[in-house]
């Protein structure tokens, strides 16, 4: 799965778990700018993109994260390279 | 009294069952008819249950959560829970006085954000009454 692709993944998993269909992801996006994105959103936010990528993090992995961005990138190093 | 279970993250593992017997009498029918407020004839009386084609009044989907909420605090994981959210199909009714248990199936351990989630199915030996999954926090 290339970059593109994970970025059109997550945007679905994002609209489907917030319930927000017009949602747009870009990288600088954080909870704050976002309505419904809440802590229990949040949480069934990385359930869901651990289950539809086929993946798992860790709490450290998880806390770190600032950004759309960089939970992305996390997507992208624990996919299995081709 | 507190008798609930006081499981940790770790004392779970994916695949642990628990289960228990279930039976709904009139007076639980009739206490949860207060409690919620719903007196809908469908619940509450008879004749107009079966002629909307049931054998007798069905017991109240929302008393059938009730014992996912059981579930959840008192057994799987117990008193380190919390609720995160609730899927259930309501497959065929059940009546009063009837028989069932409701099984519960640890499906997935998230490490991440340690939720779990529970899949459950309400049944009698002849049919399944409920199945979903609860999602469940555990701190």
């Amino acid at each position: 799965m290339n970059n593109a692709e994970i970025w059109e993944v997550a945007t679905n998993v994002f609209r489907e778990t917030l319930d927000l269909d017009d949602l747009v992801l870009t990288p600088q996006l954080t909870a704050r700018d976002v309505e419904g994105w809440d802590s229990l959103n949040h949480i069934l936010l990385v359930v869901a993109v651990e289950q539809r990528f086929g993946i798992k993090f860790s709490t450290g992995e998880i806390d770190g994260l600032e950004n759309v961005g960089q939970f992305i990138d996390l997507i992208e190093r624990k996919l299995p390279h081709e | 009294m507190n008798s609930a279970a006081a499981l940790g993250w770790e004392d779970i593992a994916e695949g642990t069952e628990i289960a228990f017997p279930i039976c709904v009498t009139d007076d639980d029918m009739q206490r949860f008819a207060r409690l919620s407020g719903d007196v809908s004839p469908l619940h509450t009386d008879p004749a107009f249950a079966r002629s909307k084609g049931y054998d007798d009044v069905i017991v109240y989907g929302g008393l059938l959560v009730s014992y996912i909420s059981r579930l959840v605090g008192m057994h799987m994981p117990g008193q380190n829970s919390v609720e995160a959210g609730l899927e259930v199909k309501f497959v065929n009714p059940l009546f009063v006085d009837e028989n069932a248990t409701l099984s519960g199936v640890v499906k997935r351990k998230h490490d991440s954000v340690r939720l779990l989630e529970i899949t459950f199915r309400i049944a009698t030996p002849a049919k399944t009454v409920a199945s979903g999954v609860a999602r469940v926090l555990v701190r």
